[in-house]
């Protein structure tokens, strides 16, 4: 039985001796939330005793670290950082290295041994300060209220086969064995005649409201400015401005099936070699749309036919960027 | 009051249920109307779509080879619509609607519907967790932006008639109805939740210490892990802000789009010589506190913020803006 | 009812090329719709002006009312303002307006009126400046005090020269670095005001400008003797709706096109400060 309270509390050391001894300027961890057992990802300081008091690692540590990295990468430019990462969070992390996105000796990785993730507001909100958790092979315990992993809401996580990731500093250990990527909702869609694949997808691109929290809670996404859609356009006083009226609109704002589409799959497309699976898009989108289909389409291929192994070392050379002369033919892809 | 409904002809609209998938669907030909309402009925995406669409076509055009322009302006009606069974968070949201979208100038899209849609709200008998409809100066039994509202009594309806706006519909209800008064509604009052206890703030003091809030270093921290998605203003039932595209068919023709958009992406504010007077996450969300509870109650009176609680449930990395509000208008 | 929305369409009676073709052409279009303006204006409005298949941008008219024609100079900036660069003389054009809050030119009769302008900023300050030398009796003087950073791009070349050779004005030029042939004064358009040092005493300045240009100017003003309410500024936002719906042009409480472009800087600085240029 895995106790996350002492897991918490061994994290803590780790994470204030880091910060102590200088080693880093500051961390990214999960602290706990106001609204308990929600966790929420916070930038810790040294000296910042009421943040490291909260410092957490449990099941519901549900977001990316590296989306904060992401997100906050110019402000922490230059700093040497601590990061908390999943094996998942690490996996997006190489994707980011290999990319050159991040740098490596800017970091100082802690890797938390994860069994899986488990939703929050499934459980009733714990009383009092000390609120224990626990998980084991067959599912999670918050107080006493336990469900099994299969009905605590992260279905990626019951397909992860990451393990041992190697950073820098580890804490915790698996208490339940690793699963393998399951592609059968694949072939059930595979098997659908075109007509009816065509009504499934349409549905599903009809319904999306083109928030864009798919592309901005994924770890991996991380372009300044978005081909589809710029959320950010890369442009200064200075551009010139022929390249603004000629920047192209590959999806207009319209909520239409066919703009709809474009950007989903275009997504899709540029995420190949580089989804880690984690699952977070599908979890946020507010419309409930089946993101990991989609994505799946691609990480079956690569999986799969390329034999490629998304994040597995920062030093691999990105999956588009890199060739095999054993590299199966269209033939083989088998789509 | 199925009955009754169905006699008008309208288009009836009902919550399909809680969670992510459905939001506010057509009643079927013979289905029933929700019996009752709450957090647990309350789909992600609230009823604004309904006057305020995510697509509404603004305009077509036509250019000729010469450069001629032909301009072909956009029907904005739909047909006669009722919305059955809102909690009072949604159907306040059309008072905070209607105040922004039509005072001092109708914006049309929003007007040219808004007049062919009766709410009939209901009371609310569970609160969730992140509602708050209480600190927000309303209640679970708030009417509100209601044309009528019913509170579900076991078998029985009871219905207020607070507007008259579906007054066809209450004429045909009070034929085949038993009388009731305000006596009767203080013996029903007692099935539905009295008050919100998550995030109690003082609304009196919250426009005032927010104002004098406006350059703490707080709001950095606030929003040093929102990822600027969108979510919390696609899903509130009163954010309205909105953009307008052109979308061409061809070298010649196409039509001009209002879309739905949000303060918290990066290009809302950017300008096309680059200056954006919002470039820093923190400074858009403090610019979504202050609209929702400073800017909007400074011109319209009331917050624009109903205590839904959507965003606060649907963030993907928890943020909270009751928490917020809370720290810096110095209640807790 | 009027829908908001929809353009009226004009056509394009003359156009003036300010500036040479170039990466900041600047080009004033007269607009109008058989003959005559295509609705009226007070100085400082703006008029949505659309580019079918880019989208729309707002633009201030620099013209003074006239009833006969709305005159607008477009700087190329990007999607929309590289559409209308190509429009020519007697094509046809549609926008809608006029929007936003105007300079309050009746309460300023009997004062001295000083315009500060910067680069492209000179184009709505033009409304106001245009309206004084119309009516010069209503007014104890204009002093025009406009730079750009070359003389080749500084617009409303002709008619400047013009008012200052016909006394009209007190015209003070200025570029931002020496050129041959160039007799008047050479830096930052705040400087040249601070070397002129006008009188706050019964006066009002109005500036616009790229933010910098704003900020530096208010400061100089300020250093004059100038209150707070004798300073007025038009600000720049980006703007969709531009009624005051869409939620994006707001500073504070107050949407800059409806309460605003035009803000005196009492006002600016009662509204929150996000109102202020940032540097």
């Amino acid at each position: 039985m895995r106790d996350y309270r002492s897991e918490s509390a061994r994290l803590r050391e780790i994470v204030s001796g880091l910060l102590e001894r200088g080693e880093v300027e500051l961390v990214v961890a999960w602290t706990e939330g106001e609204d308990r057992p929600r966790t929420r990802e916070t930038l810790i300081g040294k000296g910042r005793e009421d943040l490291l008091r909260k410092v957490v690692w449990s099941p519901f540590c549900t977001t990316s670290t590296v989306t904060f990295l992401k997100k906050n990468k110019a402000a922490l430019a230059g700093k040497r950082l601590g990061v908390v990462v999943k094996d998942c969070d690490l996996q997006a992390l190489n994707v980011l290295l290999q990319e050159h996105f991040l740098k490596r000796e800017d970091l100082v990785i802690i890797g938390v041994r994860c069994d899986g993730l488990a939703e929050a507001d499934l459980f009733p909100r714990p009383e009092g300060a000390e609120v224990p958790i626990t998980s084991d092979g067959g599912g999670v315990t918050v107080g006493k209220q336990r469900r099994a992993w299969e009905d605590s809401g992260f279905t990626t996580c019951l397909t992860c086969s990451y393990e041992d990731m190697k950073p820098d500093h580890v804490v915790g250990e698996y208490g339940r064995k690793k699963g393998k990527p399951e592609w059968g909702h694949l072939a059930r869609l595979q098997a659908l005649e075109p007509g009816k694949r065509r009504e499934h997808y349409a549905a599903l691109f009809e319904s999306c409201i083109r928030c864009y929290a798919c592309r901005e809670v994924c770890p991996v996404c991380a372009c300044v400015e978005c081909a589809i859609d710029p959320g950010e356009r890369a442009i200064t006083p200075r551009t010139a401005p022929s390249v603004k009226a000629c920047a192209p609109v590959w999806a207009c704002r319209e909520r239409s099936v066919s703009e709809n589409a474009v950007y989903l799959l275009t997504r899709t497309m540029h995420m190949a070699g580089r989804c880690v699976r984690c699952g977070w898009c599908e979890r946020a989108c507010p419309v409930g749309l089946p993101l990991m289909e989609i994505l799946d389409l691609s990480n079956d291929a690569v999986r799969r036919v390329y034999r490629y192994e998304v994040g597995r070392d920062p030093a691999d050379p990105p999956f588009l960027a890199s060739y095999a002369e054993t590299d199966p033919d269209d033939k083989g892809a088998g789509h | 009051m199925e009955k009754a409904l169905a006699e008008t002809g309208w288009r009836v609209m009902v919550p399909s249920g809680a969670g992510r998938k459905g939001g506010y669907v057509e009643l079927r030909a013979g289905g029933r109307l929700p019996r009752e309402c709450g957090d647990h009925t309350k789909p992600s995406t609230p009823p604004k779509g309904l006057v305020f669409p995510n697509n509404e076509e603004l305009l077509s055009y036509v250019l000729g080879v010469k450069g001629e322009i032909e301009v072909g302006p956009a029907s904005h009606t739909m047909a006669r619509t009722v919305l059955y069974g809102t909690p009072p968070c949604d159907t306040a949201s059309f008072r905070a609607l209607d105040s922004a979208l039509l005072k001092d100038m109708a914006e049309p899209g929003y007007a040219g519907k808004r007049g062919l849609l009766g709410v009939i709200g209901m009371a609310c008998s569970r609160a969730g967790r992140w509602c708050f409809c209480t600190s927000v100066g309303l209640s679970p039994r708030s009417n509100i932006g209601a044309d009528l509202m019913v509170y579900p009594d076991g078998d029985d309806l009871l219905v207020e008639r607070v507007s008259d706006r579906l007054d066809g519909l209450w004429k045909r209800l009070e034929a085949g109805a038993a009388g009731a008064d305000e006596k009767a509604l203080r013996a029903v009052e007692g099935k539905f939740v009295p008050r919100v206890l998550n995030f109690v703030f003082e609304a009196e003091k919250l426009a005032d210490a927010l104002e004098k809030a406006f350059g703490s270093p707080y709001w950095k921290e606030f929003s040093e892990r929102c990822v600027s998605c969108g979510i919390c203003t696609f899903l509130c039932p009163t954010c309205h802000c909105f953009d307008i595209t052109d979308v061409a068919k061809d070298e010649l023709s196409g039509k001009r789009l209002r879309t739905w958009d949000t303060c918290q992406f990066p290009e809302f504010t950017g300008e096309t010589s680059a200056h954006n007077p919002r470039k820093e996450r923190w400074a858009r969300q403090r610019q979504r506190v202050l609209h929702k509870f400073l800017y909007h109650p400074r011109n319209h009176g009331h917050m624009m913020c109903t205590g839904c609680g959507r965003c606060i449930r649907y963030c993907p990395v928890d943020i909270n803006i009751a928490e917020g509000v809370m720290r810096l208008g110095g209640s807790k | 009812m009027k829908d908001e929305y929809i353009p009226v369409v004009t056509e394009v009676a003359d156009i003036r090329t300010e500036t040479p073709p170039g990466d900041r052409m600047i080009r004033t279009l007269r607009v109008q719709k058989e003959g005559k303006a295509p609705f009226a204006h007070l100085p400082g409005q703006c008029a949505m002006i659309s580019a079918f298949g880019r989208g729309e941008a707002m633009i201030s008219i620099a013209c003074p009312p006239n009833g006969e024609y709305l005159e607008f100079s477009i700087l190329l900036q990007g999607a929309v303002t590289t559409d209308l660069q190509y429009l020519e003389k007697g094509e046809k054009i549609a926008l809608r307006g006029p929007y936003g809050n105007s300079f309050p030119v009746d309460e300023w009769k009997g004062r001295r009126v000083i315009v500060v302008g910067g680069g492209i900023g000179i184009a709505p300050l033009r409304s106001v400046y245009g309206h004084v030398v119309r009516h010069p009796a209503d007014y104890a003087g204009l002093d025009i005090f406009y730079g750009a950073r070359d003389s080749q791009s500084i617009i409303y070349k002709q008619e400047l020269f013009d008012l200052l050779e016909k006394r009209k004005a007190n015209v003070h030029l200025s570029i931002d670095r020496p050129e041959p042939g160039w007799n008047h004064f050479v830096g930052f358009v705040a400087a040249n005001l601070t070397r002129a040092a006008p009188s706050p005493q019964n006066a009002v300045a109005i500036t616009c400008g790229p933010p910098i240009h704003i900020t530096v100017t208010l400061d100089v003003l300020k250093k004059l003797g100038f209150s707070e309410d004798q300073v007025y500024t038009t600000l720049e936002r980006k703007m969709k709706c531009g009624f005051g719906k869409c939620g994006r042009c707001n500073i504070g409480e107050v949407y800059t096109c409806v309460k605003g472009p035009v803000f005196s800087l009492a006002r600016l600085r009662r509204l929150l400060p996000e109102g202020l240029p940032d540097k």
